[in-house]
């Protein structure tokens, strides 16, 4: 695969405080890769390096094969961003708007423009004043803003900001097809259920080191655990904990949670009923990405939703 | 952004490799954003308002027609100093608002970003906006200067009978004409530098256009608090400071280069006796300052809106 995006040792310090801490991680080709943390973990400090908005303290970050830093002029053309809230001419027209980023960006056809109005949904719309548009108008715009240059490489901070729920949906739906023609999309959120809906992998970022990368599907397999439904669960509890597999036994929500002997369901069963435990339900445990989140930081900083 | 609608050609292939950021491009849409400000517009109109305003209470006085039939070379000379005092005073106020507004903006809503983040150099944005706003302050001095001889042209048609007055001017009231419009350059060149220098060191349109609009006032009313201390003191010291303030070097230049005739000045001048070469000296370097500043400013620090 190839690597589209990469940081090599970033690191970022206001003063002595700092923002990014020896960050590495790597983006592949095709894929939607998730970007997460709870707000001042580190994300957008890190986008706006790799989009050369600011100097890294050390480090560097590796954009296409380059480093953005020296080749930015080479390599950001190649690349589209929606940093935070949209940035756009409110006194402007949206299609005004478009003229004006794709003068600068450059070679950029008037048809070009007609497209990504249609792709957003904002073409009966372009000839309004952008300060007369809603906050999820503006959002769609910025993300056209963002494809005027057919982007190889997508980065977008936050984008579902400002978007009611089937604009979420479309945006989901959107970034899929863009990932479907070879581009390669990276989402920063703080929204855990977001990422956890359209991305391939994930990197979770707090305090602004990175606590893990790894595809969304290994992290949500639930780590071989079992949820388990049955009468006087802190009893079964009890005669888990002292055994070897079953340390991490623990009450989840009336019922309990543990490993099984042998990692399979019907090991679990066996051993509990032995022992007069009769399970009313075993299923095999789906963590979310919040409670991976928190387990992975410790309880991280409010924030992550 | 409908969860039907195709994938536009754009995004389904590579498209041809776009030719990136130019500095053509940049000017251009640094043109865009100027002719699309309503505001820009509003003031423009309003300065044709005050002009014809000015030019009625000036033609309304009877002394100038009798100057006119008496000496038109005072006429000429005198309705000159009126234009370059009005031409000075109104193009100044009007450039450093549109100047200010158009890096302050960027600033404001967030869309230096995204010019940055696309790959535009931070310098060549700069030179764009500074070319786009000198050939803005020159179409502002075609229009005046338009305005100003088709005023001149009827007047002296009107109150003479014919244009003789004119045609029979000495060659030394069109030179002096010159001067002015290199005055009027000056001017208009330190006002565009000061308008965004403003808004670069404050990051901010409201920073950018108080600190812009604010300068000339403060100079010229320093070279009067100067005065005031130098008499109190009974020290040059106060007074050898006027000769290094912008506004009252600007103000005496039409001063020091018609020798040949008396010009009025209607705001302050240095205090003591300077000469054309100091006042460009001061001027120049007053300019270079806000060069330098917008410069380093611009490309050194980090973008953090």
């Amino acid at each position: 695969m190839t690597t589209i995006l990469a940081t090599h040792d970033l690191c970022k310090s206001y003063g002595t405080r700092p923002a990014v801490d020896h960050l590495e991680f790597e983006v592949s080709q095709g894929e939607i890769f998730g970007f997460l943390g709870p707000n001042g973990a580190g994300k957008t400090t890190t986008i706006r390096m790799a989009l050369g908005l600011i100097r890294p303290t050390s480090g560097w970050v590796e954009v296409l094969g380059r480093d953005v830093a020296r080749h930015r002029s080479e390599v950001l053309p190649r690349v589209g961003a929606l940093i935070e809230a949209p940035a756009l001419y409110a006194y402007m027209s949206g299609r005004a708007n478009l003229q004006a980023f794709a003068s600068v960006l450059g070679g950029v056809a008037p048809s070009r423009l007609d497209e990504v109005l249609e792709l957003v949904d904002l073409a009966p719309r372009q000839g309004d004043r952008v300060g007369t548009y809603s906050m999820g108008m503006k959002q769609r715009l910025g993300v056209a803003v963002a494809l005027l240059n057919d982007p190889e490489l997508l980065i977008l901070d936050e984008p579902a900001n400002g978007l009611d729920p089937a604009g979420i949906v479309e945006m989901r739906d959107l970034l899929r097809r863009l990932v479907d023609q070879g581009k390669t999309v990276f989402v920063s959120s703080h929204v855990l259920a977001e990422v956890q809906q359209i991305c391939d992998r994930v990197a979770i970022i707090h305090r602004g080191r990175l606590v893990t990368v790894a595809p969304v599907a290994e992290l949500l397999s639930g780590r071989g655990e079992f949820e388990v439904g049955m009468e006087d669960p802190a009893a079964a509890m009890a005669l888990l904990r002292n055994t070897t597999w079953g340390a991490d036994a623990r009450l989840h929500r009336g019922g309990l949670i543990t490993r099984s002997p042998s990692g399979r369901g019907r090991d679990l069963v066996r051993f509990l009923a032995e022992r007069g435990f009769w399970p009313d339900r075993v299923t095999e445990r789906q963590q979310n990405l919040e409670e991976i989140f928190l387990h992975l930081t410790g309880g991280a900083d409010g924030g992550v939703r | 952004m409908s969860a039907g609608v195709e994938v536009p050609v754009g995004l389904r292939t590579r498209s041809t490799r776009l030719p990136g950021p130019s500095f053509p491009g940049a000017f251009r849409g640094e043109l865009l954003k100027l002719r699309r400000q309503r505001s820009t517009v509003g003031l423009l109109l309003a300065a044709v308002l005050l002009f014809a305003v000015v030019m009625a209470v000036v033609f309304g006085d009877d002394t100038m027609r009798q100057t006119l039939h008496r000496d038109p070379r005072a006429f000429f000379d005198e309705l000159l100093s009126i234009l370059l005092i009005l031409f000075d005073t109104g193009s100044g106020i009007f450039l450093l608002l549109v100047s200010a507004r158009l890096v302050g903006m960027e600033y404001d809503a967030g869309t230096i970003r995204v010019l940055l983040a696309r790959g535009t150099g931070r310098v060549q944005l700069l030179l764009a906006k500074w070319l786009a706003l000198a050939l803005f302050g020159l179409l502002l001095l075609a229009g005046f200067l338009v305005l100003a001889a088709v005023s001149l042209l009827v007047v002296v048609e009107a109150w003479e009978g014919s244009l003789s007055p004119i045609a029979s001017l000495p060659a030394v009231a069109w030179y002096d004409l010159g001067l002015n419009l290199s005055v009027a350059l000056i001017s208009i060149g330190v006002c565009i530098l000061l308008g965004t220098a403003a808004s670069v060191v404050g990051r901010s349109l409201a920073f950018g256009i108080g600190a812009a609009m604010a300068f000339f006032p403060a100079d010229n009313f320093g070279a009067i608090v100067m005065g005031l201390l130098a008499r109190l003191t009974h020290q040059t010291f106060w007074l050898r400071v006027t000769e290094y303030l912008l506004g009252p070097n600007l103000n005496q230049l039409p001063v020091e280069l018609q020798t040949d005739h008396r010009v009025p000045t209607a705001f302050a001048t240095p205090l003591r006796p300077v000469d054309t070469a100091h006042s460009l000296l001061v001027i120049g370097a007053y300019a270079a300052v806000f060069v330098v500043t917008s410069l380093l400013l611009t490309w050194r620090r980090d973008v953090l809106e």
